[in-house]
């Protein structure tokens, strides 16, 4: 295994927390050496520094995907924290279906991950218009920062125990069997869901139009309190009137510091 | 009334009271000027009855003296008229200041304890020593305050204990988390290794299936070594034959050579008995004789080098036989060779399938174990920020200044309490160390940022509808 000196282990991690958010504190060594080995080893670096060097000179953007992905932490499942997906389709879909008159739905899953939570967010869409779907476009956007990820996530391939927690009739509308122990995502649901690679840092945000949901749950955990105040600024600009926010529920925005209006545990609304 | 009702009660109760004395005095006033105007018309009265001319010098007198009385009667009646309304008003204003005093001294006390409250001091002791509404009001408050002070209480040691659990669940989820990397990270070794082995044991597999091979072939040879040794026997065999035929012509031979010379001596002696004639004749004989002489010293070499040949034959026989045994065995071990190495090769296989195995169920753990650094990192992380929020609100919760024995609360739950606030204090020193560390960072990651021009942002350039 490659140790990491002190120095090194400030001078990536700071890298990481300027350019891509993700906060590594001290404790966090053994997570960096060990997602990292590997990495080192086929880039034939003896040590970190090498490897920083490495990094800082390649102007593909290949290392620092391959950072980026293993540094990433993709811990996802379906219907996780479901309160909010029963609130998104008894409150916020009855609220849109009704308020949005160019039936054009805009939302946003900030830090997708492997895709489960877009693919969750796609079939209570479909299943709350039912027939009248054709008349809206609501695809939803999904992002994360790891093109790793991203790519299983358009796969939308799940094991059986995965899948397992949705209800049945999602199972059974949405899903085509692959063999005994594996199932994939229908292509019709697949072309509801718009993965994008998106670094939830960027000074600018590139959207045409405002949103009128984003989920960014379990993300700014990884965060340290500053970018995640920016963050929440950001999502609040970008944000349509009485939009929601949806974020984990070990998470919360502290009332002085956001503009945004408590509804329920770990939901916001824009006033 | 506008005036009035910014007054406190204090003032508007004096002006009250001194609104009554002057209205008293008021009143007094216009009975003295009532007593004023009678006493003047009896006067009048007395002047005019004085007018009448014959009136009695009785009533005359009568009159004066009814006059003089009413004159002192009114003197006296207005003096103690004005000592009552002095006292009136005095006592108004006494009785007002007091009531007053009663009034707003509770009132003050409430004032100054819900400032108290105001202020996050729940620490408030309210007892107001009279019988009235304001004392009713004052142990509303009082129970008002208790009932929050117990649900501050609560709340806080709630905070407490959350925020102790909370760091606790932070710190056993990054423990986890540390465990789960490690794990990783040696299973990726043993991955690296078992690969290793993997890639031996197949070499190993081959090596052991090209050396039967080899074994096979050599098994072979020898055997036609074998077979080949067997026809050179032969071959010896028919040698040792042919040297015996070689070695009866050879008698043969010689007893011709034997012969020719007794014809030799005999044509010699019959050429000596010729003389003259025959003396060219036993010239002949004599070679004749040579040539049998000859004949049979080559007769005899031929027969010592048959003989010779003979036993070296007899020899090579024996050295063949030695040989084909010796053939017969490496034959025999060969075969066993090519059987164990055959065997080798068979175990390796099965060892490599094996191998392959493991490394199949090394990489299901490996994918588990991964999962688990995954949620247990996820964890750790979450706790962590569930963590902070406890502080939070435990910070809040302490913005209170709690009453230390509550009407509700019992001596138990002021030593745990103690305890919970060592803890707490622990806690929150282990915090600023935490803080500090983010506080330090800052400066480092600027000076990053300056001498870091490579910037890849890594978003995309589109986002369809987006």
């Amino acid at each position: 295994m490659v140790s990491i000196t002190e120095n090194e282990f400030k001078e990536l991690t700071g890298y990481i927390k300027n350019n891509y958010g993700i906060y590594l504190n001290d404790e966090k060594k053994n997570l960096v050496t060990g997602r990292l080995h590997h990495v080192l080893l086929e880039n034939n670096c003896r040590n970190f520094s090498e490897f920083f060097i490495l990094l800082k000179a390649d102007k593909t953007g290949r290392i620092v995907n391959t950072l980026i992905n293993k540094i990433t932490t993709n811990y996802t499942f379906f219907m996780r924290e479901s309160d909010h997906f029963t609130y998104f389709q008894d409150q916020v879909l009855p609220h849109l279906e009704n308020t949005v008159s160019d039936h054009d739905l805009r939302i946003w899953s900030a830090g997708c991950s492997s895709g489960e939570e877009p693919y969750t967010l796609a079939m209570i869409i479909d299943k709350y218009f039912g027939n009248t779907k054709k008349f809206w476009d609501a695809k939803v956007l999904a992002t994360d920062i790891s093109d790793g990820i991203l790519k299983k996530a358009k796969n939308g391939h799940y094991s059986k125990e995965q899948v397992s927690s949705l209800p049945i009739d999602f199972r059974m509308n949405y899903f085509n069997e692959i063999d005994g122990k594996n199932d994939a995502i229908i292509d019709r649901l697949k072309a509801e869901v718009i993965f994008r690679k998106f670094n939830l840092i960027s000074k600018n945000f590139p959207f045409k139009k405002k949103f009128h949901v984003i989920f960014c749950r379990n993300v700014m955990i990884y965060f340290d309190n500053k970018t995640k105040i920016e963050l929440v600024d950001k999502f609040y600009e970008c944000m349509d009137p009485g939009g929601v926010l949806f974020i984990g529920h070990s998470e919360s925005l502290i009332r002085d510091q956001t503009k945004f209006k408590y509804v329920l545990p770990a939901i916001y609304r824009k006033a | 009334m506008k005036l009035f009702k910014n007054l406190k009660i204090k003032e508007k109760l004096i002006t009250c009271f001194i609104l009554f004395a002057v209205v008293t005095g008021m009143v007094g006033l216009f009975g003295i000027y009532s007593m004023y105007t009678i006493n003047t018309r009896a006067e009048n009265m007395y002047t005019n009855a004085m007018s009448v001319e014959n009136m009695s010098a009785e009533a005359i007198s009568a009159q004066t003296q009814t006059l003089a009385e009413n004159t002192a009667n009114f003197n006296s009646d207005c003096i103690v008229m004005v000592v009552i309304m002095a006292l009136g008003i005095a006592i108004a204003v006494g009785v007002g200041l007091k009531i007053a005093k009663t009034i707003t001294q509770p009132l003050n006390l409430l004032v100054g304890s819900a400032e108290k409250i105001a202020g996050g001091d729940l620490d408030v002791d309210i007892h107001i020593n009279t019988g009235d509404e304001i004392a009713d009001l004052g142990r509303s408050f009082q129970k008002m305050t208790d009932h929050i002070n117990d649900v501050m209480t609560s709340i806080d040691s709630a905070a407490i204990q959350v925020a102790a659990g909370s760091k606790q669940i932070a710190d056993s989820s990054m423990g986890l988390s540390q465990g789960a990397t490690e794990q990783a990270s040696s299973i990726e070794q043993l991955t690296a290794s078992i690969e290793e082995i993997s890639s031996q044991t197949k070499l190993n597999a081959n090596n052991a299936s090209e050396a039967s091979e080899l074994a096979e072939s050599t098994k072979e040879d020898a055997l036609q070594g074998n077979s080949e040794m067997k026809l050179m026997l032969q071959s010896m065999e028919e040698i040792n034959e042919s040297s015996n035929n070689i070695s009866k012509i050879i008698k043969v031979i010689e007893e011709i050579a034997f012969q020719t010379n007794i014809l030799a001596l005999n044509a010699a002696v019959e050429a000596a008995r010729a003389r003259q004639h025959g003396k060219g004749f036993a010239v002949v004989a004599e070679e004749v004789r040579n040539l049998a002489a000859r004949s049979a010293d080559a007769a005899k070499e031929t027969t010592a080098m048959i003989e010779g040949s003979i036993k070296k034959v007899d020899h090579g026989t024996q050295i063949a036989t030695k040989t084909a045994a010796a053939l017969n065995k490496i034959v025999g071990d060969v075969t066993k060779v090519s059987d164990i190495v055959g065997e080798i090769a068979t175990a390796s296989n099965e060892q490599a399938i094996g191998i392959s195995q493991i490394n199949q169920g090394i990489m299901q753990v490996s994918e588990v174990v991964q999962m688990n650094t995954a949620t247990s990192e996820e964890s750790a992380a979450a706790s962590e920020e569930l963590s902070s929020q406890a502080e939070l609100l435990r910070e809040q919760a302490e913005r209170f200044n709690l009453k230390k024995v509550s009407h509700y609360s019992y001596r138990g739950t002021e030593e745990s309490k103690s305890d919970i606030e060592e803890i707490l204090r622990n806690l929150s020193s282990s915090n600023n160390v935490y803080s500090n560390k983010r506080g330090n960072q800052p400066s480092f990651e600027t000076n990053e940022l300056a001498s870091n021009p490579t910037h890849i942002v890594l978003n995309d350039n589109e986002f369809g509808k987006y």
